[in-house]
């Protein structure tokens, strides 16, 4: 195996493939990244066993078929470490991967191919095209509600739901929601769910670049699998049944008020350094025209602000952790927040102006 | 105790005296910041027992008083007000009240009578420096400070005072930098004291903000340095700090001019491929050229050849790239001077341009 690229052309793609491999693995294996000149192309392929990334280089000369895998880290600081376009020359050399520039010359241990584990994906049942601006900023407003680590091992991922014309992200943590929808069309006769690990949704979003032109989502059984023009994801599926979220949503609320997005997240901030380091709990008084932020903590330290609201109904008292409020608000991009109440002791939903692409929802606290 | 400051004025010299405050401690006033309001100014304090900040800042309004309060949580609230907020203090009982246009806030204070003071003798000598010259000074030599070695006395900086110049030096038994500043005209008592790394870190930090000069005077235990916005006192350590002099390799013949940059990027390259604890890279130097190879124990190897300013004979010797990188690192001139003698000497890194700096990197057995 053998093959000349620029330092250029293959950095980029690297630092992708190279980003899914774990510092410490149970294989050794897991450290390479799989090599693979094939017909002028170049193929590099990294894996975690659940996420597995790969991307398609076709700007090598000099090219021999063949295949390894090597130290998926070590390769990558040796190209970064050259200036510009500085071109390299790879080729295996017995057992060992022989990397040569200029009068720099080095061996990178080898393992066979055979040892690398390439994730089977069955046969897709769903195919969905997507802008990656859609896409992105989907995956930036419902990805912060994912839990992480939690018991409820389904939590730790985000739901996709599609449905004749809709595309629907949800992450909960099973105090916090958040729900985005993406108009679009496509060939399903059923609603249809699939979990994505979290795992999954860190690296696609390292993929999505603004400059991409489309990709295409192909949902398996078990398996996602997200390809853009060279690179491509593979991404096993969480095998559970998520929530009914929709049971999650505050309905039949009737305590609407409409503020300044920005400076409610402002006020949130600030009184939230005096809350009490572990529960992070703040409370909320709403009457007319001013929503009254309150912190305090076992110090009998306390904090205040009044935000100027549109509002106009009887009095409200509430609380919240006050970082469910804050990602909440920071996840949205609208200039004013509307956000929805029941009682007291509801749930509060949050959506940008009075549109509902983007719902969040956040429990309550008992203060 | 009551105040009026605008939140411009105070965030910056509250920033500096909490980079002091040290996230866990042992008594419960260290975690607070001590605020003194005399007439339309206002000093804080902060401390860790080791070294102690203090700001001064301009009020727009003042009440005389004074009182301990988080310095984290102060500084957090200051950090998170609008921009041009004016800020309001007032101490009413036990609590701090603070207050900025629709944001109020109480904090939980604690008596300035206990807030530790560090103990300052009366100077034995002082002088001043061009802040600039000393930062340099400092930012030169900081990198080779140990770091929590039982050798106490190398966890720190080297300061000499000698008649007309100043000179910084610091080491970890494993490699060793020297700069020296010349004070034409001055003349200063002859001193040497050994600042902790922590004192040397915060006046790096505090050096970073100030221009012109700075007053430094040293007492039998301390060291302050004094700019019109911040006076900083470190404690010294108490020790002998190792014959620095014998330590610069003297019989250095083989002399190598390198570029800098190309050397660099040479040993962060081959560097990759050595051992991952030990870092030892191997230079065989011969005419015209320096050779640098690495291997590990998986038997990978590195190797490239970079051109160099040498002739004369070859010589194999082993040094922890880490070390030299670091040098190359502080070094401001294109290119590097070596001297090297043998297999076990040190080697002797210099800025061709400017000698006012030496750095020494012992070999290591390959």
């Amino acid at each position: 195996m053998k093959f000349e690229i620029d330092r250029n052309a293959l950095v980029e793609p690297l630092q992708f493939v190279s980003g899914v491999v774990e510092r410490r693995q149970t294989l050794p294996v897991l450290a390479n990244l799989k090599i693979t000149v094939k017909n002028g192309v170049l193929t590099l392929v990294g894996t975690d066993l659940e996420v597995e990334l790969s991307a398609s280089l076709k700007t090598i000369t000099n090219a021999s078929d063949g295949a390894v895998t090597i130290p998926a880290r070590k390769f990558m600081e040796i190209c970064r470490s050259f200036p510009g376009n500085t071109p390299l020359v790879c080729s295996l050399e017995g057992e060992r991967m022989s990397i040569v520039s200029g009068r720099f010359k080095s061996h990178l241990a080898t393992l066979p191919t055979a040892e690398f584990p390439i994730i089977d994906m069955d046969p897709a049942q769903v195919e969905v095209r997507l802008s990656p601006q859609s896409l992105k900023r989907l995956l930036d407003k419902t990805s912060f509600a994912m839990a992480q680590q939690d018991v409820r091992y389904f939590f730790n991922g985000m739901l996709i739901e599609l449905s004749a014309d809709q595309l629907t992200a949800v992450a909960t943590n099973g105090q916090r929601l958040a729900a985005n929808r993406l108009a679009c069309t496509y060939a399903v006769d059923e609603k249809r769910q699939f979990i994505v690990p979290r795992k999954g949704i860190v690296e696609l979003m390292r993929m999505v670049k603004d400059d991409e032109r489309e990709l295409v989502l192909q949902f398996s059984k078990n398996h996602l699998r997200v390809e853009s023009s060279h690179l491509c994801l593979v991404t096993q599926l969480i095998d559970a049944t998520y929530p009914e979220y929709e049971r999650a949503m505050p309905v039949g609320g009737n305590i609407v008020l409409r503020a300044n997005r920005r400076e409610i997240k402002d006020a949130l901030t600030r009184t939230s350094i005096l809350t009490n380091e572990t529960y992070r709990n703040i409370r909320l008084e709403l009457t007319p025209g001013n929503l009254g932020v309150y912190a305090n903590n076992p110090l009998q330290e306390e904090a205040e602000e009044n935000v100027p609201v549109a509002y106009d109904g009887a009095k409200l008292e509430i609380g919240f952790n006050v970082d469910y409020l804050i990602d909440a608000l920071s996840a949205m991009d609208s200039d004013k927040v509307q956000m929805t109440l029941i009682d007291g002791n509801s749930a509060m939903l949050l959506t940008e102006s009075n549109e509902c692409q983007s719902r969040f929802v956040v429990s309550p606290m008992i203060l | 105790m009551k105040l009026l400051v605008s939140r411009e004025a105070l965030l910056k010299p509250l920033q500096q005296v909490a980079g002091v405050v040290e996230r866990r401690q042992t008594l419960p006033v260290l975690s607070n910041v001590l605020l003194q309001v005399e007439g339309a100014e206002l000093s804080l304090t902060g401390t860790d027992l080791e070294v102690e900040m203090v700001a001064r800042v301009p009020l727009i309004e003042g009440e005389n008083g004074e009182v301990t309060v988080p310095a984290r949580k102060l500084m957090d609230i200051c950090r998170e007000l609008p921009d041009k907020a004016e800020v309001e203090l007032s101490l009413a009982g036990q609590r701090l009240t603070i207050k900025a246009g629709r944001f109020r806030s109480t904090l939980s204070t604690l008596p300035a009578a206990d807030f530790p003071a560090v103990e300052k003798s009366i100077a034995e000598m002082s002088t001043r420096i061009d802040s600039k010259a000393l930062k340099r000074l400092l930012d030169r030599t900081a990198f080779a400070m140990a770091q929590q070695d039982v050798r106490y006395f190398l966890n720190g900086m080297l300061i000499e005072m000698g008649g007309d110049y100043v000179k910084t030096v610091a080491t970890d038994g494993h490699r060793l930098a020297m700069s020296k500043l010349q004070m034409p005209g001055a003349s200063v008592d002859s001193r040497q004291v050994i600042v902790p790394r922590k004192g040397v870190l915060e006046l790096q930090r505090l050096l970073h903000e100030v221009d012109g000069d700075i007053g430094i005077a040293i007492g039998s235990n301390y060291l302050m340095a004094e700019s019109t916005d911040f006076t900083l006192t470190t404690k010294l350590v108490d020790g002998r700090f190792p014959d620095y002099d014998r330590v610069i390799p003297k019989n250095g013949d083989k002399l190598i001019l390198a570029d800098k940059l190309e050397l660099r990027q040479a040993l962060n390259r081959t560097a990759i491929l050595s051992n991952e604890k030990f870092r030892g890279i191997r230079v065989n130097l011969s005419s015209g050229a320096l050779q640098l190879s690495a291997n590990n124990p998986e038997q990978e190897e590195a190797e490239e050849t970079v051109s160099v300013d040498y002739q004369g004979d070859d010589l194999e010797v082993g040094f922890n790239v880490g070390y030299v990188l670091d040098v190359l690192g502080v070094i401001e001139s294109d290119s590097v001077k070596m001297t090297l003698h043998d297999a076990n000497s040190s080697a002797l890194l210099e800025d061709p341009n400017v000698e006012d700096s030496i750095y020494v990197v012992m070999p290591m057995k390959l």
